[in-house]
């Protein structure tokens, strides 16, 4: 079982995909979005959990740049470094976000990848 | 703490000197203006800045902190604080023929002095634009920070 010169415990520590609720089904779509649900695990958030949060934390800031850049083409405000500062951001939080995304598309990849 | 604290204080800096800009312009548009809503000549204004604690969950540590003469636990933003007016005396011109003009013919104005309102202007647009220089180093840093996975 260690050709791969991985630890033993952490080959055995491996789930079956199936038995892993957040992993095997689209956990975004099913659930209600809901700041604090723990319902998912007992006394503990699972990762989908986070990533919703995170998800909903950038659309917030997304549309609190978009509305101050909106005030500010429309005249109402004049805040230049304000407008510039929530749009840099929602850039970076955007910018955040699809790096934890892409970090756990690559880790669903390697983890789909074992079979072959 | 993280990069968007940095990034409001940044930011209230910024705010801070936009005050201190609309300020000066107020003191130079009315370098020779003697006539104000509350009588008499215009007297300059200058800003006061106060810092105010960013993280408000340690507003009562950072006081007992410094009550106690220890070094506080919290950074802080600045905020104008009051708009002072310079109660210097005003400059006095003669000029019999100036509808303001006393009976010894003297006018009374603006105790603004161009010359230190231009010296004023350049410290704030430099301090604007350490402002702008923090905070691109700010973004700077949160790039190469999620630059570490790649």
């Amino acid at each position: 079982m260690a050709p791969l010169g991985l630890p033993p415990a952490l080959l055995t520590q491996q789930t079956p995909i199936q038995s892993r609720p957040e992993i095997a089904k689209p956990a975004l779509a099913e659930r209600p979005l809901q700041l604090g649900d723990e319902s998912a695990v007992e006394g503990a958030r699972s990762f989908a959990d986070h990533l919703q949060q995170m998800v909903k934390e950038v659309d917030a800031q997304h549309k609190t740049a978009d509305a101050r850049t909106a005030e500010f083409a429309e005249g109402k405000s004049h805040d230049i470094h304000g407008t510039m500062i929530a749009m840099e951001q929602a850039d970076i939080s955007l910018r955040t976000l699809s790096s934890v995304r892409n970090r756990l598309i690559d880790a669903y990849r390697e983890v789909m990848r074992m079979g072959a | 703490m993280d990069f968007f604290s940095a990034m409001e204080i940044a930011s209230s800096g910024l705010d801070a000197q936009r005050a201190r800009m609309n300020a000066l312009a107020s003191n130079l548009a009315n370098a020779r203006t003697t006539r104000t809503a509350e009588g008499g000549p215009y007297k300059r204004i200058d800003p006061v800045f106060q810092a105010v604690p960013v993280n408000t969950d340690n507003r009562f540590a950072d006081a007992v902190a410094n009550a106690a003469g220890a070094e506080p636990t919290a950074v802080y933003r600045v905020e104008v604080s009051e708009l002072r007016r310079d109660q210097a005396p005003p400059q006095q011109m003669y000029d019999p023929s100036h509808p303001d003009a006393d009976e010894r013919g003297f006018v009374a104005l603006p105790n603004v002095n161009a010359v230190e309102e231009m010296v004023n202007l350049i410290t704030a647009s430099r301090a604007y634009e350490s402002g702008v220089t923090v905070m691109q180093t700010i973004k700077g840093m949160a790039q190469s920070a999620l630059s570490i996975g790649s």
